[in-house]
């Protein structure tokens, strides 16, 4: 009874393991796994929230301690498949700091690594605009244990003091 | 002669005297410096209306970007997307905020290597009326000149 009941209350469990393109090769996450792993869903021509979010990130990167930080990560998954090359992506990410991690891949590769999170994106072709599309994405950083399972995570996030907050609270 | 010097001071004098005033002033205007891997940037800052009528504005140049773009970011279902702004109307004695989040300027394929610390000129359309405003160029990313310990 008591397990029926802790099961049916359980919280969902979301995230798992997922292998992309990183600069040409293969990433499995559960061979690269940190005792923490952030991630962020988005695309590098992302004028607005990918950027904010990566160097709000970066930011908070900094405020943990050395200790700290050798036990955290950020994979940044782009999930423009059409116009980011697993190589642009890894530069991109590289530049926030250099331990975050830019992945990418074909489009059947990206949703299969996303779906368990519960991210999700479309592509909108946009004819008025310069670029011709825009993706619109998730916009919520996700803290995944060693073993990719979400264990927190941040919506929109807007300060770096609320990712420091967060890492601390969960390494 | 007096009068000649004063005559011809004045009439050198008069574009600037009467030149009429921008209804809107921009404070906190600042454009992040391009990175690698991404052809796209973003603009920022605070346009304040300083009239008491309505004023519109729309982004016209920045140099040395071959495009530039007014977009508002949005939330539908539950992602972020982004729409373009034709023109921000602001309200008299107003201030419409361009924020990350919010209403920005994009920015794309600068033509030429754009630098934290510079100063770009950036086109506005005030009212059908085109005037230059200064945006800083700043960095993406933070970076804190590292303290320097002297040890005896």
């Amino acid at each position: 009874m008591a397990f029926l009941l802790w099961y049916t209350q359980r919280p969902p469990t979301m995230g798992g393991d997922f292998k992309l393109n990183h600069n040409g090769k293969t990433w499995q996450f559960s061979e690269n796994a940190k005792k923490l792993n952030l991630l962020y869903v988005g695309y590098a021509k992302c004028p607005d929230v990918c950027p904010m979010a990566l160097s709000y990130s970066a930011q908070a990167f900094k405020q943990l301690t050395d200790k700290e930080r050798e036990n955290v990560q950020l994979i940044f998954i782009s999930v423009d498949a059409e116009n980011d090359t697993a190589e642009s992506v890894s530069v991109y990410a590289h530049q926030f700091n250099p331990e975050f991690i830019g992945l990418t891949g074909t489009t059947a590769e990206i949703d299969a690594a996303i779906k368990p999170f519960g991210a999700s994106y479309i592509v909108e072709k946009d004819p008025k605009s310069y670029l011709g599309y825009s993706i619109s994405h998730t916009d919520r950083v996700f803290f995944l244990n060693k073993k990719g399972i979400v264990v927190d995570s941040i919506q929109s996030p807007r300060s770096a003091d609320e990712i420091t907050t967060k890492i601390k609270e969960n390494l | 002669m007096k009068a000649i010097v004063l005559a011809a001071l004045t009439a050198a004098l008069s574009p600037v005297a009467f030149a009429a005033k921008s209804p809107v002033t921009i404070s906190d205007a600042r454009i992040f410096a391009p990175i690698k891997g991404t052809n796209a940037t973003a603009g920022y800052g605070v346009i304040t209306n300083t009239t008491d009528k309505e004023v519109t504005v729309t982004v016209e140049r920045i140099e040395p970007f071959k495009a530039v773009e007014m977009h508002e970011t949005v939330e539908k279902d539950g992602r972020m997307a982004m729409q373009k702004v034709e023109k921000l109307t602001i309200p008299a004695k107003k201030s419409a905020e361009l924020k990350p989040g919010g209403n920005h300027i994009m920015l794309f394929d600068p033509t030429r290597e754009v630098k934290a610390d510079e100063t770009l000129k950036v086109s506005l359309k005030v009212n059908g009326k085109v005037e230059s405003f200064d945006f800083k160029v700043i960095p993406r990313v933070e970076t804190k000149k590292e303290e320097h310990h002297h040890h005896h």
